[in-house]
């Protein structure tokens, strides 16, 4: 068993604009040594930032009203020795002579739309959850099922549960 | 059939079970090909696989605790069962296991042989090369764009085309120390702006950058980025174009050098994902069979357990077992011989069964008839051992024979040496006679004296071999008895005739000749002649008196029978008797001892009779004892009294006729006694005997019905 790098969330915001409410994030990002070995060799890291809204309910399971995923990709390219951070949302990608500084632009996550509906949150105090975990379905074949015991694999934040009201 | 209602959704599920884990390894396995759009499913698919091997698994535990209790149950077929399961797993598990090791061995080799050091340094190598080579041309287009810079610096006013063009770049900009656009120029004709939202960025606060980039994907370009160090700095950023040939080598060995690291480090990954994908397929193909072997061994052992059922049915008797047959094969034909035999066996028993019956029966009738015969029947087996005896023969020989089943013949005359000759005598003749034999035998019983008739006839089997003996006994004591009395009366009667008659003229002729004479003769001859004619006189009246009292003995008497209590007729005799000085009586009497219809004058005279025997034997001193006591045997009630005395007790010549007339062994004794007594019990329907296993003295015991 590796040493199990910590992924947190740092901080976590949601503002209202004219387009509706969004949510912006920082996200503390290590890589384990495996999955640093992996990136360097070629292999292409894959990452799923999950946030959900939930109402509360006193008798039932919280009710889901609405589920946002964000997709990254981190990866790097030996001829030219960078390390290209992708935004699958938007289909931008940044170039980082370093590993820290990728992995640093990849845990700010800015403007997040949660809900257009500027009405929304403004009936009762609701629950946001925040979940940022490596893909391990995206990983290639031959690693996937050894991400799933690995411990060097275990690459994923805690549900990060806040309340929000208007 | 409620078996095939069951049977059939088991094998639908088994067969829908295998399709299904059949497929899902298809799917894996493709899976495993990177291309395949599958594998986005491959964990999936495990997953599926795993609990396919799961659920496979839970079938087989089932199926072995099962066979686990049915061998500790011990039932039937559970030991083939467990052979055949061994066996099947054995054969299955030997080669898929060689097929197994072998195939992971060839993988392991197989990838092992795509990486070497040689490729390894190759591919270092190659991409060295081209690191090289770009970085050659990137800082030629580096010193270009530097010459530029500190030609702005210099103050001049330029025109940013034709500086572009001056060092033959693609795309020259001229940022503000924000990061702002102050002047830009491009090869390109669409005069869209540059994305320069990063050059800042890239840069990371140093002098100058220079890398390759791709430009919205459109092939490689070299990226220069140079500080302007003016009042307001500034940035200069060119993109240098890189010639085709260059950049599709370039990209051709990134690929290369890329996905051959890739795999390198993904070596060991993928020996365990084929080992675990082959594993997968093992595990459920082993299990897979395992079950299938299980349902298979209990349909073919299904018969044999039948088979095993059926003949511990016909084992405790019950032959009616017949088994279903369901298939025509060899297993079928078993079971259809076997329900013929169990049918065949089954009528031969019922056949048996009632020739048992019948031959029960009619020893039962026989039995029956036996046991109302008066005559005592005994059959002997060959070796002359008692095989039965009826209820006859029990009465005369005054045991039971029947207990004696299966011993020989001398075995009931243990204690009784009475009946020694006579089985002495019945082992003789059944030795040497061929032929059915009499012989007539006196035996002195417990009862007294019996006259047996006994007669015998050998058996002989259909191969004239002896195979035993039946020998009839007719206890004709009575018949001897009758025959006796009758003698006696005859005899009487001539006595009467023959005797009496005369001794009136003799008594009147001595009594004349006393009154004719005396008055003659001298004193002496006449007081001789008075005591002569005296004697004669007296003689002939005990001669008469003995004639009448034979007479009376002779002819039948009569009889007045009430209900008398024999215990008060005892005590009143006995009371009689009492006052002899040197005797002693000792009376025990029985509880409530029931009274008799019984003629008292005549009983009474019995036990005068008895008592003034013992009294006389005992020389009137000495002990008597009388015994009255309640006898219930064989459904006939009597009372049974017994005198015994301790005087010198009866002669043994004396025992076998003591109760004939004229047998006495006293100097006055008429000998009638005994006989009258025995005459007035049997003439109350009672019997008296001698009692033979008393030594103290003697002792005679009677019994009379109560009714």
């Amino acid at each position: 068993m590796g040493e199990q790098k910590d992924i947190r969330f740092l901080s976590k915001d949601i503002r209202e604009n004219e387009q509706g409410f969004f949510l912006d994030a920082v996200i503390a990002l290590q890589l384990t040594e495996e999955a640093k070995k992996a990136l360097q060799s070629g292999v292409s890291l894959a990452w799923v930032a999950t946030f959900r809204v939930w109402r509360p309910r006193d008798i039932f399971w919280n009710e889901k009203i609405a589920e946002i995923i964000c997709r990254y990709q981190i990866s790097y390219h030996a001829l030219m020795g960078v390390y290209r951070v992708k935004d699958e949302q938007n289909g931008t990608e940044t170039k980082f002579t370093s590993l820290e500084l990728a992995l640093k632009e990849m845990g700010v996550l800015n403007e997040i739309l949660i809900t257009a509906d500027r009405d929304a949150f403004s009936e009762t105090t609701y629950i946001i959850g925040a979940l940022f975990a490596l893909d391990k379905e995206r990983l290639p074949l031959p690693l996937r099922l050894v991400a799933y015991y690995d411990s060097q694999w275990m690459l994923t934040s805690q549900w990060d549960l806040w309340s929000f009201q208007k | 059939m409620v078996f095939s209602k069951i049977k059939l959704p088991v094998s639908v599920l088994a067969i829908l079970l295998l399709i299904l884990v059949l497929l899902s390894l298809h799917l894996m396995s493709s899976a495993t090909q990177a291309s395949s759009e599958l594998s986005q499913l491959y964990s999936s698919l495990v997953l599926i696989n795993a609990a396919g091997s799961v659920i496979l698994l839970l079938l087989v535990g089932v199926n072995v605790y099962s066979l686990i209790r049915q061998i500790r149950k011990r039932e039937a077929g559970s030991q083939l069962t467990i052979k055949m399961v061994l066996l099947f797993v054995l054969l299955s598990l030997a080669p898929a296991g060689i097929v197994f090791y072998y195939s992971v061995q060839f993988l392991d080799q197989s990838i092992d042989s795509w990486f070497n050091v040689e490729i390894d340094r190759a591919m270092d190598d190659a991409l060295e090369i081209s690191q090289v080579s770009l970085e050659q041309n990137m800082r030629a287009q580096l010193k270009k764009l530097e010459k530029l810079a500190e030609y702005i610096e210099a103050g001049e006013r330029v025109d940013i085309e034709v500086l572009r063009d001056g060092i033959s770049a693609d795309e020259l900009t001229l940022l503000s120390g924000q990061g702002h656009i102050v002047a830009f120029s491009s090869i390109s004709s669409t005069m869209e702006l540059p994305d320069v939202e990063n050059t800042l960025l890239i840069l990371g606060g140093g002098d100058n950058y220079i890398g390759l980039d791709s430009v919205n994907d459109e092939g490689l370009s070299v990226r220069a980025i140079v500080k302007i160090h003016t009042e307001n700095p500034q940035f200069l950023q060119a993109l240098f174009p890189v010639s085709q040939r260059i950049a599709d080598l370039a990209d051709s060995i990134e690929f290369a050098f890329v996905r051959y690291q890739e795999m390198t480090y993904l070596r060991n990954s993928l020996k365990i994902s084929f080992s675990l994908t082959l594993g997968l397929v093992l595990l459920l193909s082993l299990l897979a069979a395992i079950w299938i072997a299980f349902i298979s061994i209990r349909n073919i052992i299904a018969p044999v357990k039948q088979l095993v059922k059926g003949t511990q049915a016909v084992a405790s008797g019950d032959y009616s077992q017949q088994l279903p047959v369901r298939v025509h094969d060899d297993m079928g034909f078993l079971v259809d011989s076997f329900n013929k035999m169990s049918r065949r066996v089954g009528i031969a028993r019922d056949e048996a069964r009632l020739s048992s019956i019948e031959i029960e029966d009619q020893r039962a009738y026989l039995q029956t008839i036996l046991s109302s015969l008066t005559s005592g029947v005994i059959s002997l087996d060959g070796d002359f051992n008692i095989r039965t005896a009826n209820q006859a023969a029990d009465a005369i020989f005054h045991c039971a024979i029947n207990q004696f089943s299966g011993q020989p013949l001398l075995a009931f005359t243990e204690g009784r040496s009475d009946l020694q000759h006579l089985v002495a005598m019945i082992h003789v003749k059944m030795e040497y006679a061929n032929f059915t034999w009499q012989q007539h035998v006196s035996l002195l019983g417990p009862k007294g004296r019996q006259e047996i008739l006994c007669r015998g006839a050998p058996l002989f089997s259909q191969s004239h071999g002896r195979i035993g003996a039946v020998i009839v006994f007719d206890d004709v004591s009575d018949l001897v008895q009758a025959q006796k009395n009758a003698a006696w009366g005859e005899v009487a009667r001539r006595l009467a005739h023959e005797i009496k008659n005369p001794l009136t003229p003799i008594q009147l002729s001595a009594e004349r000749l006393q009154l004719k004479l005396s008055k003659v003769l001298d004193d002496n001859s006449a007081t001789m002649l008075e005591r002569s004619t005296k004697t004669i006189v007296q003689q002939v009246e005990v001669m008469k008196k003995m004639v009448d009292e034979f007479a009376e003995y002779a002819k039948p008497s009569k009889r007045n029978t009430e209900s008398i209590s024999l215990v008060d007729l005892i005590q009143q005799v006995v009371a009689l008797y009492s006052l002899q000085p040197k005797t002693k009586f000792e009376v025990q009497l029985g509880d409530n001892l029931p009274t008799i219809q019984a003629d008292p004058i005549q009983v009474r005279q019995v036990l005068h009779n008895l008592i003034k025997n013992a009294l006389e034997a005992l020389a009137f001193e000495g002990c008597i004892r009388i015994a009255v006591q309640f006898s219930d045997k064989k459904n006939a009630q009597m009372i049974e009294v017994g005198i015994y005395d301790n005087g010198p007790g009866i002669r043994e010549e004396q025992k076998d006729n003591i109760f004939e007339p004229y047998i006495t062994h006293k100097e006055k004794g008429t000998g009638l006694g005994l006989a009258i007594v025995k005459k007035i019990v049997e003439e109350h329907r009672g019997s008296i005997w001698l009692d033979t296993e008393y030594h103290e003295g003697a002792g005679f015991v009677f019994q009379l019905p109560l009714e």
